[in-house]
């Protein structure tokens, strides 16, 4: 792909990650915790993944925390702190489930779980490991049935781009 | 514009037992973690250091402040319940986690970094002791 072309894939893509994350900012929450979120924001960054690359994925993903974060007044305080850790953890999941050869919506699950894992980590070392203990199982049961979801309309979506080919 | 062709792999068993795993685990952990009982008291935690215990029982309102004395927000027990009444948070999930009353449960306030616990009244002299 031409160099051109990436930056624009990357710029619509982003974009459409940040509409996402809004609209699941302003939906009422039907989940048991209000701070937990579906993931709508992850389709974009599944797509640059399988059609750009892993570096295009990080760019959106880390992107996105930092446009929000700019958007909505939190850039560089301890919110935004917990979200960049979710979106780097995100990333290495993702790129250890390339290494793996996972299927798309093992590879979304994988990415749920290391956002989650992120935010768990960062947010046991400043608040108590205890706190931080109590929404776990919560966490891993959400972010299997979010992540599978989501991988698997990412894969829909993906099918359906590639016959249009 | 060209996009590289995509490689569809399908899940395989690998896959399914780690999932499984997973939700194995997750359930297992809910069902050790929660033993839901009403609570006596709450306790209020800003950035890590105790702020302050409160009985449930007693109808009162809490303004929290952190050290420097900017207000963070105000909670209201009722009834043996507390909830978060107003935040200067900016997303204010804390207010719309609601009422919480049983042992155990937490209203976290992410930006403000307000921790909000119902505790026992054993808990409670455990950290006294400590």
């Amino acid at each position: 792909m031409k160099k051109d072309n990436r930056v624009v894939m990357i710029g619509v893509l982003l974009s459409l990650s940040l509409i996402f994350a809004y609209i699941e900012m302003i939906l009422p929450s039907f989940l048991p915790n209000p701070a937990f979120k579906i993931g709508l924001s992850q389709i974009p960054i599944l797509l640059t993944l399988y059609l750009l690359d892993l570096k295009s994925a990080t760019v959106v993903s880390t992107g996105k925390v930092l446009m929000m974060s700019l958007l909505f007044g939190y850039f560089l305080t301890y919110i935004f702190f917990v979200n960049i850790a979710g979106a780097i953890f995100s990333i290495i999941f993702i790129g250890l489930s390339q290494y793996l050869k996972f299927s798309i919506p093992m590879t979304s699950l994988m990415s749920s779980l290391g956002h989650n894992l992120g935010q768990f980590l960062v947010i046991g070392y400043t608040l108590g490991w205890n706190i931080a203990l109590f929404y776990l199982p919560v966490i891993i049961v959400f972010s299997v049935l979010f992540g599978l979801i989501i991988g698997f309309i990412s894969q829909s979506i993906l099918t359906k781009i590639e016959k249009r080919i | 514009m060209n996009i590289p062709k995509i490689t569809f792999i399908k899940m395989n068993k690998k896959e399914y037992i780690l999932i499984a795993g997973l939700l194995i685990l997750g359930l297992l952990s809910y069902f050790f973690m929660y033993n839901i009982e009403p609570g006596a008291m709450v306790k209020i935690e800003v950035s890590q250091k105790l702020y302050g215990t409160y009985a449930l029982n007693k109808d009162q309102e809490i303004l929290v402040k952190d050290s420097k004395g900017v207000i963070l927000c105000t909670s209201e027990i009722k009834d043996g319940s507390i909830r978060v009444k107003s935040s200067t948070c900016t997303d204010k999930i804390c207010i719309k986690e609601g009422e919480i009353s049983s042992s155990g449960q937490t209203i976290i306030c992410l930006p403000n970094q307000v921790v909000i616990t119902v505790i026992n009244e054993k808990e409670q002299i455990d950290g006294v002791l400590k």
